[in-house]
């Protein structure tokens, strides 16, 4: 049977040819042959649950800064570490 | 100065650059887009993106749109593509509309600091929800033209300057390492082979976060650095004598060439930068290199030097030599 996207008309074997699909709605139309392209790809067919990007490298940064300040506090920088406080109290507000 | 964020870092690591592949919800894709529909989107996207600061940069009426790839501003088959496509900027990121996907949002760091350029696409990422609901889906989050784009839909990528590891041919191991990996190494520009730039980046985009795939594209291409330093130690402890004759001829030639085919560009090209990186010739310096291995690509060449080239020039010879000249002979400061 010749699967299709009701959406843009473009058809699996388009879509295979091209690697493209036409529109959003051509990840439901070819769901299943997508799951096994995905898992040649990718390795993986899930994503994983994750919050959004802006909250990721926030975080990330944070605690990278604080990772840095303890350091800073270890070998008793308290140059570095009043740098790195003001930082992260600059940074605590972006999110 | 072709961007602001190339010629620095520490000489190998040049530039961090990642890119976010996003799509309405309600649009077709860009194969399946009328080209009215396109060229509508690009018009609404850059008057929503205005506030925001995003200005427009090139679209595909502009002449010399291929410039832009030079600094990795715009895919280099992007430049050359004659459907309605647009590239917004701020500062070093910018948005890309209709590359293959509705929008590719980018920046470029200097040296390796691709979670400096995430921070920056993460600050634009939720102003695209200006122009409508975009494309999710509830197993594979951001749905993409590409199914190899899925997921994150991000690209991240860091470019290096791997004269050493170009001469010494020891770049293809590399690669397949790396993407036994699941990673890529690649030229920066589209189409081309690796020479003695080049870009280490992501292949996976599901299953994995976007933080983790800037830790892995960071370890690899610092791993990628080593083996650069690595090769150049050995070039220069098996042929120390030789090769430093080598760089020298290279400097000379590359100041006084007539003609210059584009396999002796780069072999020249990348042993001067080996001489740069070794001391060997005080007053050139890396951002004198990167032009030299940007500008005398054959696409840049005929934008750059079109007065000169003849409707039906077989090669670009004469062109590149003078080229060449003009970068290597500029005084320096």
């Amino acid at each position: 049977m010749l699967l299709s996207c009701p959406g843009c008309g473009r058809t699996w074997d388009d879509a295979r040819r091209t690697g493209l699909l036409g529109c959003s709605r051509c990840w439901d139309a070819f769901r299943e042959p997508l799951r096994v392209v995905l898992h040649e790809i990718h390795g993986e067919a899930t994503r994983q649950e994750l919050p959004p990007l802006r909250e990721q490298v926030v975080h990330h940064r944070r605690d990278e800064l604080q990772r840095n300040l303890k350091e800073a506090l270890e070998r008793e920088d308290y140059a570095e570490a009043l740098r790195l406080r003001d930082i992260l109290n600059a940074e605590a507000g972006r999110l | 100065m072709i961007a602001p964020w190339l010629g620095a870092g520490d000489g190998i690591a040049l530039a961090s650059r990642v890119r976010l592949a996003r799509n309405l919800e309600d649009l077709p894709f860009r194969g399946t887009l009328p080209p009215a529909a396109a060229r509508e989107l690009c018009e609404r996207v850059e008057s929503l993106m205005l506030p925001v600061g995003l200005v427009a940069g090139a679209d595909d009426r502009s002449s010399q749109a291929v410039l832009l790839s030079d600094g990795l501003r715009v895919p280099s088959d992007l430049a050359e593509a004659t459907s309605p496509w647009m590239a917004l900027e701020r500062g070093h990121s910018g948005l890309l509309v209709l590359q293959s996907d509705h929008f590719r949002l980018w920046s470029v760091w200097s040296g390796l600091d691709l979670v400096g350029a995430l921070d920056d696409v993460s600050l634009l990422e939720p102003e695209l929800w200006r122009a409508g609901p975009l494309a999710r889906d509830s197993d594979w989050g951001w749905r993409t033209a590409s199914p190899e784009d899925v997921g994150t839909g991000l690209r991240a990528g860091v470019l290096l300057n791997t004269p050493a590891l170009w001469l010494s041919r020891r770049l293809g191991p590399l690669g397949e390492g790396l993407a036994a990996l699941g990673g890529r190494l690649s030229s920066p520009w589209h189409g081309e082979e690796p020479g003695p730039l080049v870009v280490v980046g992501n292949r996976r985009t599901l299953g994995v976060s976007e933080l983790e795939v800037a830790e892995d594209v960071t370890r690899w291409a610092a791993r990628v650095r080593q083996e650069e330093e690595k090769a150049a130690r050995d070039l220069v402890e098996h042929w120390g004598a030789d090769l430093r004759d080598s760089v020298h001829r290279s400097d000379a030639i590359l100041g006084s060439c007539r003609l210059l085919s584009e396999t002796e560009w780069r072999q020249r090209a990348a042993l001067v930068a080996l001489g740069v990186r070794t001391g060997w010739l005080p007053g050139r310096d890396v951002a004198l290199v990167l032009e030299l291995l940007v500008s005398l690509r054959e696409g840049t060449l005929r934008i750059r030097r079109a007065q000169g080239i003849p409707e039906a020039h077989p090669k670009l010879d004469d062109l590149r030599a003078d080229e060449a000249r003009d970068i290597w002979n500029r005084p320096r400061p």
